[in-house]
């Protein structure tokens, strides 16, 4: 959250950069804190919260996501306090640069236009490595569409879209959450579990309430990403090999401006979302999970070593 | 500023600091005036013709960033469209830019070309609710960070 300190500093800056305070990506639910550019060059600012200040895993995470999901020219500043502990830690050196809250209008122009006098340690992420990561958020959100994706594009009327509703998946069989899911659950509502069968990881979201809708959805994500990287001069090295990870909904409730954000954003950090009490089935799921990641990733092996294909699909208009 | 509000904003800024796009003469205020109408639309009314206007101003952001975009890199287009333009991207055999995947470009051929083509072409073709457009919309912006990220 931006102070109100904060925001009339960067309201200075406004004079000389286009400023965008909270941007909201669509594969994202939590960025920088705010956005500068300028023509060819962007920047985003990075202001620690008194949780992320105490535990600074959040931001790296933060950090992470942010890297992954925006372009690479990308470049990310973090705002500290002067009195700040976070400017005494190894975190530091994973943004391109770090400045003082009372640093003056004028240096931080100077950096969205590349004359910083410093230059960063901090690498651009390889290929490989995006390459992995997009091929896992593309697996899960098909499956995520395949779900639901009736119910975002226009059959409904509604703001909440209950599960009960959609048209099941004709080839599965029902999927009833295991007994010791079901009662898990019940005492750890948004917990992550290791189902044992599949060895995937699996989460559930109720929705008593909006609030708790979102906030569980959050926290899901929060608890399965945390552990997930591990930060190298800025570049997020996966951690272990991830398992296929299923956030089971008892209904989808979209954003109002973009239905679309919550599917989007559980599916770039690897969930795929599964209907409470819809014919799923948790195997077959797992299976399809894991055959597309390999499969999107053989093809972006051959992208990248073949070269062009000569493809003369229709172009549409 | 409302949600909206914010992604256009984070949408303007992300072609801002593309320099295909923003070294180009106009196209950057060309694109940000097809935001900035985005999200004026929301006044119009009834709601057929607002779904209609944002699908509209939206897509000619994006058709006008790709084709900047590609023309930039002097990519061969064998279509001037938002499906030749997703085409080229896919195709083309430039070392230091990145193709577009395949599953990618058949994503967006499903989800972006085919429903704006029909509301757009086709008379008496209406959105039934403004899911369905808030969806298309978001789905265009996906499109172009994508393209953006290449």
């Amino acid at each position: 959250m931006i102070s109100h300190t904060m925001k009339r500093y960067l309201a200075k800056l406004a004079d000389h950069l286009n400023v965008v305070i909270a941007p909201d990506h669509p594969l994202l639910f939590n960025g920088p804190d705010v956005l500068l550019s300028l023509p060819g060059s962007v920047v985003g600012l990075f202001v620690a919260s008194k949780h992320e200040i105490s535990n600074p895993v959040g931001l790296l995470v933060r950090l992470a996501l942010t890297r992954y999901a925006y372009p690479q020219n990308l470049r990310c500043a973090l705002i500290l306090d002067a009195q700040e502990k976070l400017a005494e830690t190894d975190v530091i050196r994973n943004f391109h640069d770090v400045f003082k809250k009372a640093t003056t209008t004028r240096e931080l122009v100077s950096f969205v236009k590349h004359e910083t006098a410093n230059p960063s340690r901090v690498h651009k992420i390889p290929p490989p490595l995006r390459d992995a990561f997009r091929s896992r958020y593309l697996s899960a959100e098909h499956i995520s569409r395949k779900n639901f994706i009736r119910f975002n594009v226009g059959h409904q009327k509604t703001d909440r879209i209950r599960s009960k509703d959609r048209n099941g998946i004709r080839d599965g069989t029902p999927l009833t959450l295991l007994p010791w899911l079901e009662s898990s659950r019940k005492s750890y509502s948004t917990a992550v579990f290791l189902e044992p069968q599949t060895a995937s990881l699996v989460s559930t979201v109720s929705s008593d309430s909006r609030r708790k809708y979102i906030a569980g959805v959050r926290k899901a994500v929060d608890h399965s990403i945390r552990g997930r990287f591990i930060m190298d001069y800025g570049v997020p090295y996966p951690s272990s090999v991830s398992a296929p990870m299923f956030l089971v909904l008892s209904d989808y409730q979209p954003f109002t401006w973009d239905p679309l954000k919550v599917l989007r954003a559980t599916a770039f950090v690897g969930w795929a979302l599964l209907a409470d009490g819809s014919q799923n089935n948790l195997s077959q799921e797992s299976i399809l999970y894991s055959h597309l990641q390999g499969q999107i990733e053989r093809r972006v092996e051959l992208l990248t070593s073949d070269g062009p294909t000569d493809d003369d699909g229709d172009e549409g208009e | 500023m409302s949600t909206l509000s914010r992604r256009l904003a984070t949408m303007k800024a992300l072609v801002h600091s593309c320099s295909a796009i923003s070294t180009h003469p106009g196209a950057y205020s060309t694109i940000c005036s097809e935001f900035d109408d985005t999200a004026k639309a929301r006044d119009s009314s009834p709601e057929a013709r607002r779904l209609l206007l944002q699908v509209l101003h939206s897509t000619r952001a994006l058709d006008t960033a790709l084709k900047v975009f590609v023309r930039f890199h002097s990519i061969t287009v064998r279509k001037p469209s938002l499906g030749g333009y997703l085409h080229a991207l896919t195709t083309h055999s430039l070392a230091h830019l990145r193709q577009l995947p395949q599953t990618r470009r058949d994503d967006f051929q499903n989800t972006i070309v085919r429903p704006r083509n029909k509301y757009l072409h086709e008379a008496g073709t209406n959105p039934s609710n403004h899911h369905e457009i808030l969806s298309l919309l978001s789905e265009m912006q996906v499109c172009l960070i994508e393209v953006l990220n290449l």
